[in-house]
């Protein structure tokens, strides 16, 4: 390299020279080399606060349940021919009796407190939520002077009453499963052989408070479930003018880029309360999938080709250069795969309900959203092709990072699977509250989507 | 202050980042064709640099470290732009050097500033060769181009900043 004096004295002038750096720089490199820490931890934080309280806020309940030290609970029985097949239900008075006849096991005699307790579930509204022993139950269990066992009863334990908490679940109908007089035309046989499980719970003379039968007082059964959701979709979109003067450009847009799908994965969160409500969040990814499709007729392009020699002149080198520029008018055709993906928090409400044996549920909710990125090209209103790369445009963006809310409402058939899993079926509607793109755009850009999912919901 | 950085310490670097953002500004300036530009590289530099700042294994100057990747950083929108340089017609060059004198009476910003204004490829080259220190092979390795265009993209570098001072200057001396 060989530098002169000019060159030297720029270099020397210039090369550690300081310029003035602008003041929001460092926020923005920090922005970047830690992506989303700020803005997603708040939002992150939502619907983990909001299912961290509503497990406390289970927790808190089960422990008003008989759980004391002297408190035996004996594992849930199954729905089972075994279960019904000695039962002859004539009555409320006779569930009543049969609970009673439990009691009668004890060796204490029956307080004030088991007979309003028996008179408690003997009320019609709770009639189908128990179960009765059957004679050869009740030989097993003890105090009946026999050595088996059942559960974590032992022979020999002081009992005063005994209650079954089940839990209704629209089962199968096992109605075959018992005696034929009774599936044929006994409405009670039918109710009870939606019974899915029950809890047997024995308490001692010293619990004579606790209720026997906490599940169906006044107070609703909480219970948690997950549910995994893939949804497969038909997004619409909606380019708004925010510049009547661009109503070309607008059109222009809607001309090159087409709309294809969108896919959705959702990981939730809840709670079923009662039979009919459920609640859920938790957290979710949404991609939407378009075609970029651009062709330009009068399109040019100008190659440069420099030719430069050496040349002496009276001893002296010179340095000639010849400069041609080709320009080139054609077609050019561009197209790419475009596609935006959302982070989506959704809070949802559903309410399930039966029509015969079928249950249906409708749902609702609203979803925050933002964008993680977006990809592949659009035209600018000077009709050049730019990129919409994240990547590419940190400095000059055009789509938000907080895209904002949507409003959700669907409807759907839920199915159940083994044990206390749900396959679900669903369609639903997505309506985008605000513009996906920033304030100064001259269009703003939402979309609104069709949408059918399929989801695996487990209950604990 | 570098080992943080490798840990990804935010306040190490922070510290490198108030160290060396003023003068890799400049850098960036000298390639950019505006601040915004300018402001861009800077930005994209320093994020390439804190993710890469374990490549370094210390040896030679941080500091030479650190502009490399600011060059090349600026090198990468040129190259992105590059469709932008157009020349036409038959030239002539004398092997000519910008007057020395004349430059004194700059002040640096205006000298950047006077940099920044030359066409894209010259400008490029300039700052390669003379600023950065690259010889012709390194710059057209690294721009592509062939050894005697870089040799004459720094000709007409030259020749069109001396003409832009001597254009600049020739009022305060009258």
């Amino acid at each position: 390299m060989n530098l002169d004096g000019a060159d030297r004295d720029i270099r020397s002038r210039i090369y550690s020279y300081e310029s003035d750096v602008p003041s929001h720089m460092w926020d923005s490199i920090d922005q970047r080399l830690r992506p989303g820490r700020k803005k997603w931890f708040f939002w992150i934080l939502i619907p983990v606060g909001l299912l961290g309280s509503i497990f406390l806020g289970l927790n808190y309940q089960q422990e008003d349940l008989p759980e004391t030290p002297n408190q035996t609970i004996l594992p849930a029985l199954s729905t089972s021919e075994k279960t019904f097949s000695n039962q002859e239900i004539e009555s409320d008075h006779e569930v009543a009796g049969q609970i009673l006849a439990g009691s009668q096991l004890s060796k204490n005699p029956i307080s004030q407190s088991d007979k309003s307790a028996a008179k408690e579930i003997t009320r019609p509204k709770t009639k189908k939520i128990l179960s009765v022993f059957s004679e050869a139950q009740l030989q097993t269990l003890p105090g009946s002077g026999q050595e088996a066992r059942l559960g974590n009863l032992h022979t020999g334990d002081s009992l005063n009453s005994l209650a079954v908490i089940a839990e209704p679940k629209w089962q199968e109908d096992h109605s075959d499963l018992l005696p034929q007089r009774r599936a044929s035309n006994s409405r009670e046989a039918k109710e009870l052989t939606y019974l899915e499980s029950r809890t047997l719970f024995a308490l001692r003379d010293e619990d004579p408070n606790i209720d026997i039968c906490p599940s169906f007082s006044s107070t609703l059964q909480i219970k948690p479930f997950v549910e995994i959701a893939l949804w497969g979709g038909l997004p619409f979109k909606n380019l708004s003018l925010r510049d009547a003067e661009l109503k070309p450009y607008r059109d222009l847009r809607n001309s090159t880029e087409k709309t294809r799908s969108s896919i959705a994965f959702q990981v939730l969160g809840g709670l079923d309360i009662g039979d009919e409500i459920e609640v859920k969040t938790g957290l979710g990814i949404t991609r939407i999938f378009e075609v970029f499709d651009y062709v330009d007729q009068t399109a040019t392009r100008t190659i440069t080709h420099i030719v430069t020699d050496t040349i002496f002149v009276n001893g002296q080198p010179q340095v000639r250069t010849d400069t041609n520029i080709v320009t080139e008018y054609g077609q050019r055709v561009k197209l790419s795969q475009n596609s935006f993906t959302l982070f989506n928090v959704p809070i949802l409400a559903a309410y399930k309900f039966e029509v015969g044996h079928h249950r249906f549920f409708v749902q609702g909710g609203i979803t925050w959203n933002f964008a993680l990125r977006s990809r592949g090209d659009i035209l600018a209103a000077d009709e050049q092709i730019i990129s919409i790369d994240t990547r590419d445009r940190v400095s000059n963006p055009i789509y938000k990072s907080q895209v904002g809310i949507d409003l959700i409402g669907g409807l759907g058939y839920e199915y159940n699977l083994k044990e206390k899993n749900v396959l679900r079926i669903m369609a639903s509607f997505t309506h985008m509250l605000s513009d996906m793109t920033i304030e100064g755009y001259p269009l703003g850009q939402r979309y609104d989507h069709i949408q059918l999912g399929l989801s695996w919901k487990h209950q604990f | 202050m570098i080992e943080g950085c490798v840990r990804q310490d935010a306040s190490c670097q922070k510290q490198l980042f108030l160290l060396y953002s003023r003068k890799m500004m400049t850098v960036c300036l000298r390639y950019a064709r505006n601040r915004a530009d300018a402001e861009d590289i800077l930005q994209d530099g320093f994020v390439r640099l804190f993710q890469n700042i374990k490549q370094y294994k210390g040896k030679g100057s941080f500091e030479g470290w650190i502009r490399r990747i600011f060059v090349n950083a600026s090198l990468k929108k040129y190259q992105a732009k590059k469709w932008n340089m157009e020349q036409s017609g038959l030239d002539y060059h004398q092997n000519e050097a910008v007057d020395a004198t004349v430059i004194s009476s700059l002040s640096e910003k205006e000298i950047i500033e006077q940099i920044r204004q030359l066409p894209e490829g010259y400008r490029v080259v300039f700052n390669m060769y003379v600023i950065e220190g690259y010889s012709h092979k390194e710059i057209s390795e690294t721009l592509g181009i062939n050894e005697a265009t870089s040799r004459t993209q720094l000709l007409k570098a030259r020749k069109h900043l001396q003409n832009k001072i001597t254009t600049m200057t020739m009022p305060h001396e009258s």
